[in-house]
C-alpha cells in the first residue's frame, strides 16, 4: 500500500499569525509525510492548529498569517513558496481538493446541484456540454445519488444533509485530485449518515486511487477510515503511527490522555 | 411540494410580480406611454414640437391659446403646440433617464465588484470613493454643466459621473457579504478563478438589487434633468424636455387661465415617477425568493 517516497512532504513548517500587539506561532516546526494511496488522519483538540495546517496546503491562510519557515514539497514544487493566486490555481482542485465539514453552506443555494458538479468538470477535465453533463451524472451516481439525471436540476435546499455531503464529495472528485482533504467530513451529520459517508469515502479511495487527509477530533471516525494517525498538539505532531499502534500502544502521554477521554 | 418540482427562479419571480395588481397597472402604464411616444409623431394631424404657429388672418403668433380642437393642449407663450411639445419632451426625458440609469449602474456594478472582490484595490477605491462622495453632488453637477457645452450628451455625462457612486457602494457591500460564504471559499479552493466566482456566484445575488436600483435611477435622472434645467443649467431652450416645459410653465403658476402650461408637464412627470417607483419596488419584492411560496 505504501510507497517509500512520500507524495506530499511537510518539513519543519512554521506558521505565524500577526495579532494586534503580538506574533503568535501556531505551527511550530511540524514535519509530516503523506504517502500515495494512504489515508492519514490528523487528530487533536480544538486550537491544535489542524485547520491552519490544512489551509496552508491550499493557500487560503487568513490575511494575518504566513509561512515563516519550512517546506511543503509536492511533485518537486515547494508550495510554501507560492505567492500569487495564479500559482495556487495550478494546485487547487487539480492536485489537492477539499471536502468541507458543513454541507449546508458549502453549496451555492442559487445554482442547481448538477451545474455545480458540471462546473468543476468543465474547469478541470476540459469536457464541454453534453459530455460534461454525462460525466457529472456518472460521478453523482458514483457517490450514491440515485436517479442523478432526474435530480440534476434540483437546488441544494431540496436535498438532505447527507445527500448534500455526497454532492460536495462529488464536486471534489470531479476535479480529479491526487489528494483529498476531508475537514471534519461527518461532524454535521447524524450517526447513521456518518457511517454511510465514511463507507463511501473508503470505497472512493480505492476506486479513484486517492490519497486522503482527514482532519478530525472524533476518534471513532478516525478508527473507521484511517490507515495512519498523526496526533497533533499545540502546533506539533507528537506521535505518528498505524491506527492500531496509536489506539492500542500509544507512547506519548498526551495520546494516552486523549484516548482515555473516549466515552 | 408538487409545486416546487419545477421551480424556476424567473418564472416564480414573474408569478409573484403578477399578484401585485397595482404594480401591474403601472407597468402597463409605462409600456403604454413608451409605445405612445414612439408612434405619436407618425399619427395623423400631428404638429411640430418646435414650429411657431401663426394666425393667418392677423399674422400674429397664436400665443397662449387654451386647449382647443386645433391645439389639444393649447399653445405656449410663443405659439408652439403644447401637445407635440409634451410628447417630444417626454421622449427626450425618458431617453435621458434610461441612458443615465443604464450607464451609471453599469459603471457602479463594475467598480463595486472590483472594490468588493479584489482585496488589493480595496484601499485605493475606498479613498477615491470617499473623496468623490464628500464633494456635494449638486456642486459637481453645476460646475460641469457650466463648463461643458449644454446639450443632451453633456447632461447624460454629468449625471453618470456622479451617479455611479451609490451603486458602487451598494454592490461592494453585497459582495463583501457574499464573497466569504463557505461555498465561495470552497469554490476558490477547488481552483475556480476569481472572475468566474464573481460572474457565476456573486452576480446572480445582485440581480434584484440592481433591477430596483435601475428602476429608481430612471425617475431620479428625469428629476435631475428637470432640476438642472429649472436652475438654467440643463438643456438649451430649443430642445423640448419635461424640464424645459416645467421651467417655461413655472412663470404662469399664478395665472389661472394659463396654469395648464405648468400642470400638464408636471402631471406627466408625476405619472412617470410614480410608475417606475412602484414597478421597481414590486419587482424587488417579487425577485426575493422568500416571497415565492
Amino acid at each position: 500500500m505504501r510507497e517509500k517516497k512520500p507524495l506530499l512532504s511537510i518539513e519543519d513548517l512554521v506558521i505565524k499569525f500577526q495579532l494586534k500587539d503580538q506574533i503568535v506561532e501556531v505551527i511550530k516546526g511540524l514535519s509530516l509525510n503523506l504517502y500515495k494511496g494512504e489515508s492519514l488522519a490528523i487528530v487533536g483538540e480544538s486550537g491544535a492548529g489542524k485547520s491552519v495546517l490544512v489551509k496552508s496546503l491550499i493557500g487560503v491562510l487568513d490575511k494575518n498569517g504566513w509561512i515563516d519557515a519550512g517546506k511543503i514539497l509536492y511533485k518537486g514544487m515547494d508550495i510554501a513558496k507560492f505567492k500569487s493566486e495564479d500559482e495556487w490555481l495550478k494546485i487547487r482542485g487539480k492536485e489537492i481538493a477539499m471536502v468541507f465539514q458543513e454541507p449546508m453552506t458549502a453549496l451555492n443555494p442559487l445554482r442547481t446541484i448538477g451545474s455545480q458538479v458540471e462546473e468543476a468538470i468543465v474547469l478541470h477535465q476540459g469536457l464541454r456540454g453534453r459530455e460534461a453533463r454525462k460525466e457529472a451524472i456518472r460521478i453523482l451516481e458514483d457517490v450514491g445519488i440515485k436517479d442523478a439525471d432526474k435530480l440534476y436540476k434540483r437546488y441544494p435546499h431540496e436535498f438532505s444533509g447527507g445527500m448534500r455531503q455526497r454532492v460536495v464529495i462529488a464536486i471534489a472528485l470531479a476535479c480529479k485530485p491526487q489528494i483529498l482533504i476531508c475537514d471534519e467530513p461527518t461532524t454535521a451529520l447524524d450517526v447513521t449518515i456518518q457511517a454511510q459517508i465514511l463507507k463511501l469515502l473508503n470505497r472512493l479511495q480505492e476506486e479513484y486511487n486517492l490519497t486522503i487527509l482527514y482532519i478530525s477530533h472524533d476518534l471513532g471516525v478516525v478508527a473507521k477510515v484511517a490507515h495512519r494517525v498523526a496526533v497533533m498538539y499545540k502546533g506539533k505532531i507528537i506521535e505518528v503511527g498505524n491506527v492500531k499502534d496509536i489506539f492500542y500502544r500509544p507512547k506519548d502521554p498526551y495520546t494516552i490522555s486523549l484516548l482515555s477521554k473516549l466515552p | 411540494m408538487m409545486k416546487n418540482l419545477k421551480y424556476s427562479y424567473w418564472t416564480s419571480t414573474i408569478e409573484a410580480f403578477k399578484k401585485n395588481k397595482l404594480a401591474l397597472f403601472f407597468l402597463y402604464t409605462i409600456i403604454g406611454l413608451i409605445a405612445f411616444i414612439i408612434i405619436q409623431p407618425y399619427l395623423p394631424n400631428q404638429k411640430s414640437p418646435v414650429a411657431i404657429y401663426i394666425d393667418k388672418a392677423t399674422g400674429f403668433q397664436l400665443i397662449n391659446r387654451p386647449p382647443s380642437k386645433e391645439f389639444w393642449f393649447g399653445t405656449n407663450s410663443i405659439g408652439q403646440d403644447m401637445w407635440a411639445r409634451i410628447w417630444a419632451g417626454t421622449r427626450m426625458s425618458l431617453l435621458i433617464g434610461f441612458t443615465v440609469a443604464l450607464w451609471e449602474n453599469f459603471i457602479g456594478l463594475m467598480v463595486g465588484l472590483v472594490w468588493g472582490y479584489v482585496r488589493r484595490l480595496e484601499g485605493i477605491i475606498s479613498t477615491i470613493y470617499n473623496v468623490l462622495n464628500n464633494i456635494p453632488k449638486t456642486i459637481i453637477l453645476i460646475l460641469l454643466a457650466y463648463t461643458l457645452k449644454p446639450g443632451v450628451l453633456t447632461i447624460i455625462f454629468v449625471m453618470c459621473i456622479t451617479g455611479w457612486l451609490d451603486t458602487a457602494r451598494l454592490v461592494r457591500n453585497l459582495v463583501v457579504i457574499i464573497r466569504d460564504r463557505e461555498y465561495n471559499i470552497a469554490s476558490r479552493i477547488l481552483g475556480t478563478p476569481g472572475y468566474r466566482i464573481a460572474y457565476k456566484n456573486i452576480l446572480p445575488y445582485l440581480v434584484s438589487t440592481l433591477v430596483l436600483k435601475i428602476s429608481l435611477s430612471i425617475p431620479a435622472a428625469i428629476g435631475y434633468e428637470v432640476f438642472l434645467t429649472y436652475i438654467g443649467l440643463g438643456l438649451p431652450v430649443g430642445i423640448p424636455s419635461l424640464g424645459n416645459l416645467i421651467n417655461e410653465g413655472r412663470g404662469y403658476i399664478t395665472v389661472a387661465s394659463l396654469r395648464y402650461q405648468l400642470m400638464i408637464p408636471a402631471i406627466v412627470l408625476s405619472i412617470i415617477t410614480v410608475s417606475f417607483y412602484t414597478v421597481g419596488n414590486a419587482f424587488a419584492d417579487a425577485s426575493d425568493p422568500k416571497n415565492h411560496f
